[in-house]
């Protein structure tokens, strides 16, 4: 289980994300959502340590992970950043790189990492793609790629920074689904999604972040109910059943 | 396992031994220079020296004095800047960035003119000053990355800068120092002339142990092209690993600027060449740019010497007339992605 | 592994501290060897036997001198003075010098980077170059490596030549035209400079003209050196700014009473042009002391530029003349 205890951090001494505390569960996806500019990509940030918190603390089964070596860390919780540019390899490199953790000083590729590697292929349906270079797949295939790479760096936690953006539509369902197994392997999802219906849709837990703080946190029908998306987003939410919403402008608009 | 192994060499190009392809080459050149030049070695006599006949012969000291050193020095330059200039592209995941560009080779040339200004006549110092200001120049561009937490475009923009500042005090003091400048020509467009083992004994040795060191980091290099968010949740140290590599680059040019003098070119076109051959993996790649490199060096030098032979023409000026127009028939031809 | 930035900066100190120590201690080795003596050629038995330090601390000893290459035009004209022969030159001895260089003699190229291996193929038994090129240090040292006796010169004034021509005649044991090329000239000099004592200390410009620019140069500079001794005041010497911005402003404000200038490079027209240009169409030209009493003089490259040799005492005597009439 992941917690964050009264977490503070930002960027040159300005606090972005202000004292956020939370729990993320095994078996569950978390959505982080929030307005533009509200922090949810520095939060995904300070878990994964490319920014230090300037006060708080993020507990990872009971271990304060900065205490964490790199690789140890990088062998626990996993990232998929938001914005990249197309690296020059092909597929199979890409999710061999995924168990860079577990090499020794020898960097010499075991058994082990193969079976990593070909494990991740079969979850994601893209053994296809291994002779193929990066650039040219199509953007959705480029993503499960990159899944299957997070698949084989075999981490109990994932963090995946708004992993369907600039997709078409059926691609955005076929990743999450994708993310849905994920969590169904017993791992903690987190991920920050900018899409509100496939946020409801697929979270078990969502998180509303608004200006740095946390909103609200619950399942995807209280957070309706509650009213928060509504003042968050400005808008009017309906909720038709347990998994089906309707938004519509706010009426005072 | 065996299958498994052979499933998972993702080279496209490795049907094509380019290893042994770049390897034979360079013998070939490697005895090419060794025995043309203004007075030509015939197989019988280089047969002779090697067996160690004839000691006292002026083809036995053609060769050792003359030859020798200047193929080594050829080779080893030409190895270290195009490995160097495959580390900063690497490290910095752009395409166009060499030693030139973020400054090492200006910082090794405003050292070495100010060695030749303020100790005229000791040449000796010469080369650990190039070596000291290729250092020097590069970790002041890391330590204003860091400092700065820079982007790699900061990076390449900090080093243009520098380099910039450096190139203008490399001009300013021609123009305050003419005499002492004569016979500076040479190191500005970079020349082999009258290397000798002593030369290259402390330059080499830091090549030697520079190369070593790029290959054992190739990993690494590959790692850090998925970007630097991917690299670190990878566990990858990025800041040491990008400071580190780009002092081996460092390491790897201001050596060979210092007796080498500021050979261009070879640390941006060779890699590219290289990759348009045999991809982009660095484990391929880095190991073909010591060959390649070589390669490159030691056939301009060649040419350099016998086109109006006995007069010598400068070898930077040889590299620009044969590598730029390779350089635009790759960009024709082959229409990679350039990821600038 | 790594860690801290404070433990990588430690490392990439420690690393340069090394290395540098390294570089020095190989370094300084490689000084000391190289200053060691190098063995010429199979001798030939020969009664010859000047020994010497040369410019740039190599000590020379030359057994044997009967196949000559010398690098630098002016050089070639030493050596030739002093009575030796030669078997190589480089292609500035064929220009600006008046040397009368028989056929067989090989011109090595352009003296900047003359091919070594040329060179060595020419089996020279000594080898003269010039300490001011930086390239020609490399290749003495270089030459000397490979067993070769090679040595560096440096000539800027009269006495320096002197000294050249003293060891080239002792190497040649020609001492006859030591004392017809080099201290018959001293006295000529000599009396000369003596001639001008008690004068009144003319003030002097003398600027250096190329295709592409013109300098002014002082003391140190070989024609500055005789002005010097001649008793000219040269306007450059105390003035930093003059030597690196000659402008009309400059000459205007110093005023000189003689204004000297000669020509580097065979196009004396193209190297005149720009001080045409710049500074004689200003019309402030015209106000100057110099120009008004006709001083301005263009002073011949054979005397002034290029190594007078055994002609330093027309060099001498022309500016004598100049300055103070005869």
């Amino acid at each position: 289980m992941l917690k964050l205890l009264h977490l503070t951090g930002g960027y040159n001494g300005e606090a972005k994300v202000k004292n956020i505390s939370a729990e993320f569960k095994k078996n569950e996806i978390t959505v982080v959502v929030g307005p533009n500019g509200c922090g949810k990509s520095t939060l995904l940030k300070l878990i994964v340590r490319l920014l230090k918190p300037m006060s708080g603390n993020i507990i990872l089964d009971d271990l304060d992970i900065s205490s964490l070596a790199r690789k140890e860390f990088a062998q626990k919780v996993s990232f998929l950043p938001q914005a990249r540019g197309i690296p020059h390899m092909s597929a199979g490199s890409l999710v061999l790189h995924g168990r860079y953790p577990y090499l020794s000083y020898s960097r010499k590729y075991s058994r082990k990492d193969y079976e990593a590697v070909e494990n991740a292929f079969m979850i994601t349906g893209t053994e296809k793609f291994r002779d193929i270079p990066m650039e040219r797949l199509s953007g959705g295939e480029r993503q499960k790629v990159y899944i299957a790479m997070l698949i084989a760096q075999d981490t109990d936690v994932v963090l995946l920074d708004e992993p369907t953006t600039y997709l078409d539509m059926n691609h955005q369902f076929e990743l999450m689904n994708l993310i849905k197994s994920l969590k169904q392997q017993g791992k903690t999802v987190i991920t920050v999604l900018h899409d509100l219906s496939l946020a409801l849709q697929y979270a078990d837990q969502v998180i509303v972040v608004d200006r740095g703080e946390l909103t609200a946190c619950g399942s995807p029908n209280d957070i309706c109910l509650s009213g928060t998306i509504d003042q968050v987003f400005h808008i009017h939410t309906q909720v038709i059943s347990s998994s089906q919403y309707i938004f519509s402008p706010n009426k005072k608009n | 396992m065996g299958t498994n192994h052979r499933r998972f060499h993702w080279n496209p190009s490795k049907k094509i031994p380019w290893f042994v392809i770049f390897l034979i080459v360079l013998i070939i050149i490697c005895i090419l220079s060794l025995t043309l030049g203004a007075v030509t070695i015939t197989p019988v006599q280089l047969f002779e020296i090697i067996k160690g006949n004839d000691k006292a012969s002026t083809v036995y000291r053609i060769f050792m004095y003359v030859r020798l050193p200047r193929t080594i020095a050829a080779m080893l330059a030409g190895s270290a800047l195009a490995v160097s200039g495959a580390i900063i592209q690497a490290v910095l995941n752009n395409a166009l960035a060499s030693p030139n560009i973020i400054g090492i080779n200006s910082g090794a040339g405003f050292a070495t003119m100010l060695c030749m200004v303020a100790f005229p006549a000791q040449t000796w110092l010469l080369p650990p000053a190039a070596f000291i200001g290729a250092f020097i120049t590069a970790l002041a561009v890391s330590i204003i990355a860091m400092k700065i937490n820079a982007s790699k475009i900061t990076i390449i923009l900090t080093g243009v800068a520098i380099g910039s500042i450096l190139t203008a005090g490399i001009n300013t003091m021609k123009e305050l120092f003419p005499d002492v400048m004569v016979g500076s020509s040479s190191f500005m467009m970079g020349g082999l002339s009258y290397i000798t083992d002593e030369s290259l004994k402390f330059a080499g040795a830091y090549i030697i142990i520079g190369l070593i060191a790029s290959i054992l980091f190739r990993c690494e290099m590959n790692v850090l092209s998925l970007g630097e968010d991917s690299a670190h949740s990878l566990g990858m140290n990025v800041k040491a690993y990008r400071f580190l590599l780009l002092m081996i680059a460092a390491v790897l040019a201001g050596a060979a600027v210092s007796f080498a003098g500021l050979l261009g070119f070879v640390g941006l076109i060779v890699p590219h060449g290289v990759r348009a051959f045999v991809g982009e993996d660095n484990k391929i790649v880095i190991p073909s740019c010591v060959l390649v490199g070589a390669i490159f060096v030691t056939a301009c030098d060649l040419l350099a010497r016998l086109a109006f032979a006995p007069f010598e023409l400068p070898v930077g000026i040889v590299m620009s007339f044969l590598g730029g127009p390779f350089f635009i028939w790759l960009l024709l031809t082959k229409r990679r992605h350039i990821n600038a | 592994m790594l860690t801290g930035r404070n433990h990588i900066r430690r490392i990439a100190v420690s690393v340069l501290c090394l290395s540098l120590i390294i570089g020095l201690l190989t370094s300084c080795n490689q000084m000391n060897s190289s200053r060691e003596s190098s063995s010429t050629e199979d001798g030939n038995a020969s009664v010859k036997n000047a020994t010497f330090t040369d410019a740039i601390g190599n000590r020379v000893e030359v057994k044997s001198a009967k196949r000559v290459i010398a690098l630098m035009g002016s050089f070639a004209e030493v050596w030739l003075d002093a009575g030796g022969t030669l078997v190589g030159v480089t292609g500035d001895a064929y220009t600006g010098h008046k040397l009368n260089l028989s056929k067989n003699i090989v011109n090595l190229g352009d003296f900047t980077n003359p091919s070594m291996g040329k060179i060595i193929s020419l089996k020279p038994d000594f080898i003269i170059l010039s300490a001011d090129t930086t390239e020609h240090v490399k290749l003495c040292q270089a030459l000397r490596q490979a067993g070769l006796n090679a040595a560096c010169f440096k000539v800027n004034t009269f006495s320096d030549y002197l000294k050249m021509l003293q060891t080239c005649t002792q190497i040649t044991e020609k001492n006859d035209l030591y004392e017809k090329n080099g201290i018959a000239i001293k006295n000529q000099i000599d009396t000369i400079i003596s001639e001008t004592t008690g004068k009144k200390s003319p003030s002097v410009l003398f600027i250096r003209s190329y295709s592409s620019g013109y300098k002014a140069l002082n003391s140190s500079s070989m024609t500055g050196a005789m002005l010097k001794d001649l008793g000219a005041t040269n306007i450059g010497d105390n003035d930093k700014n003059l030597l690196t911005n000659l402008s009309m402003d400059a000459i205007i404000q110093r005023d000189p009473d003689y204004i000297l200038v000669v020509v580097m490079g065979s196009n004396e027209k193209k190297a005149l042009a720009l001080i045409d240009q710049q500074l004689k169409s200003n019309p402030a030209w015209a106000g100057l002391k110099a120009v008004k009493n006709k001083k301005y003089y263009v002073i011949p490259q054979d005397l002034f530029h290029y190594k007078p040799n055994a002609r330093w005492g027309e060099s001498y005597e022309y500016l004598s003349k100049l300055l103070y009439g005869d």
